[in-house]
């Protein structure tokens, strides 16, 4: 394999480094609550649909709340992997232009920034686990690996889209209504026991993102863990990374004359 | 030693270049869904060659210029050495560590500070933040630019942003300088600045390739002159500057 030199180490380090830097700096430029932001948005839609189906259409879930941050927030990291991803090259046409560099850390550095805004709102889980009086379990010691393998599809995803709406810019609107009909279809405000059988197999079973959630649900909420989903979840998020990695390779030399 | 028996820093072979004009072709999504076989033919229509056929060989330590007039494909030929840009056919080789190319608002993202900018440019250049740091100094120094320098670049006049992506651009050690017009913003203070810095890397043995508008400007600091039209290399001229070095 590639074996890199101290000094290249170094080099990798401080680019990684001040890309995940400007991406954090760029994005809450003159903005008061700034991080908070991002932790307020997943927040609001967590309290209108707890409302919406606790109250008005009865939903039976225990735990609904917690069910729904959880939720939430898996799907939040996702869709704004996805979405920052788009502009990960475009919103950089200016360093692209003039100097070469491996612009894979640009898609590298938002994945990065989204990574660290998730770590944080998984704090606020914890505060959730209290009130709930959850006590830990050893399933537990799983979510890390659950956050390794996201974000293996995270960056898979953000490849693609970002080197794509590169030629096609119109991807920005198509991954907007891509985002809100998948929300729907994946149980994130519903259980899948709600799931009709004949659907679970195209609403669970091929859905990387249902996975996901049902996979922290179960640590988290319930203790119990499913490595048939753990394992299906690492096959779709390594096929998404490799090919969302080959579309950008095949792409990127035309990225300077495009942009 | 004349420059003609020194080894060869660039070397560029039967280069042809094409642009596909990709927003031409798609103009809206309903053409997309009706015309779909029109949109091949578009495909061939829309394509555009930017250069044809150049050859040439710039020696280490050579200044070469590069003159054409607007869309001659001078800047594609810099974007193309840079590395930025493949060529279609041809070969392109290069000895050496490559600068930026130095165009107005090289590289800089508007709304980081100048600081932040050259820790970012200097990095894409292939330095560690630990020899950009060695170097700062020197590259505010350089620039001229002052307590500016911790102000986004947004609020900078287009001579401040030239002054610091050459400030930046020469102090990172670069084998072979590609400038871009550069010289063309900036009062006539820092542009001599930045021709006795280009005479005194030209002394360290630097590749330089150099485009601009002003001739007499590219006779000042070029040894050899490469004229081109529509893609094509017109002639490639030397130029004697000791017999006219007056104004430097």
């Amino acid at each position: 394999m590639i074996s890199l030199t101290t000094r290249q180490w170094e080099y990798y380090r401080d680019l990684i480094f001040e890309l995940t830097n400007k991406e954090l700096k760029l994005k809450y430029k003159s903005s008061m609550l700034g991080f908070v932001w991002s932790l307020l948005l997943p927040f609001s839609h967590a309290l209108v649909y707890f409302i919406a189906f606790k109250y008005i259409l009865r939903i039976k879930v225990e735990n609904y709340a917690l069910f729904l941050i959880v939720g939430l927030f898996v799907w939040q990291w996702f869709a704004n992997s996805i979405l920052a991803g788009t502009g990960a090259v475009l919103s950089n046409g200016n360093l692209i232009k003039k100097t070469k560099f491996p612009y894979e850390f640009l898609v590298i550095a938002v994945i990065i920034s989204e990574w660290l805004h998730f770590i944080l709102a998984f704090v606020t889980i914890f505060i959730f686990l209290g009130v709930y009086g959850i006590p830990p379990n050893t399933y537990w010691v799983f979510i890390p690996f659950l956050m390794v393998v996201q974000s293996i599809m995270n960056t898979g995803s953000a490849f693609l889209v970002a080197s794509v709406t590169v030629f096609f810019r119109d991807m920005v609107w198509f991954i907007n209504i891509f985002l809100n009909m998948f929300f729907y279809l994946t149980p994130i405000i519903y259980p899948i026991e709600m799931i009709p059988d004949r659907l679970r197999i195209f609403i669970v079973d091929a859905n990387p993102m249902a996975l996901f959630v049902a996979l922290y649900r179960q640590i988290i909420i319930h203790g119990t863990f499913s490595y048939e989903y753990f394992l299906l979840a690492i096959l779709y998020s390594v096929v998404i990374f490799l090919f969302g990695w080959w579309v950008f390779a095949k792409l990127k030399w035309k990225f300077a004359e495009v942009l | 030693m004349s420059v003609r028996d020194r080894e060869i820093a660039i070397e560029v072979r039967n280069l042809w270049k094409t642009y596909v004009l990709y927003h031409h072709i798609v103009t809206s999504f309903k053409e997309v869904v009706l015309h779909f076989p029109r949109l091949f033919k578009k495909l061939r229509q829309s394509r555009f060659e930017v250069l044809k056929d150049v050859s040439f060989e710039v020696r280490k330590g050579e200044v070469f210029g590069i003159m054409g007039h607007n869309g001659a494909g001078k800047s594609t030929l810099l974007a193309l050495i840079a590395g930025v840009i493949k060529p279609d056919r041809g070969t392109i080789k290069v000895k050496g560590r490559i600068s930026p190319l130095l165009e107005l608002g090289a590289g800089f993202h508007p709304e980081l500070t100048g600081r932040e900018n050259i820790i970012l440019n200097g990095l894409l250049l292939g330095l560690t933040k630990r020899e950009i740091m060695q170097r700062f100094d020197k590259i505010v120094e350089f620039s001229e630019l002052g307590h500016f320098i911790e102000e986004p670049i947004r609020i900078y006049s287009s001579g401040m942003v030239a002054r610091l992506g050459f400030s930046v651009a020469v102090h990172t050690d670069p084998d072979i300088l590609l400038v871009d017009e550069v010289l063309a913003v900036g009062d006539a203070n820092f542009q001599q600045k930045c021709l006795r810095k280009m005479e005194e890397l030209r002394n360290n043995g630097v590749t330089m390739v150099f485009v601009s508008h002003s001739r007499a400007q590219m006779e000042a600091i070029c040894d050899r002159i490469m004229t081109i039209d529509h893609g094509r290399v017109v002639s490639i001229e030397e130029i004697n500057r000791h017999a006219e070095k007056k104004t430097c």
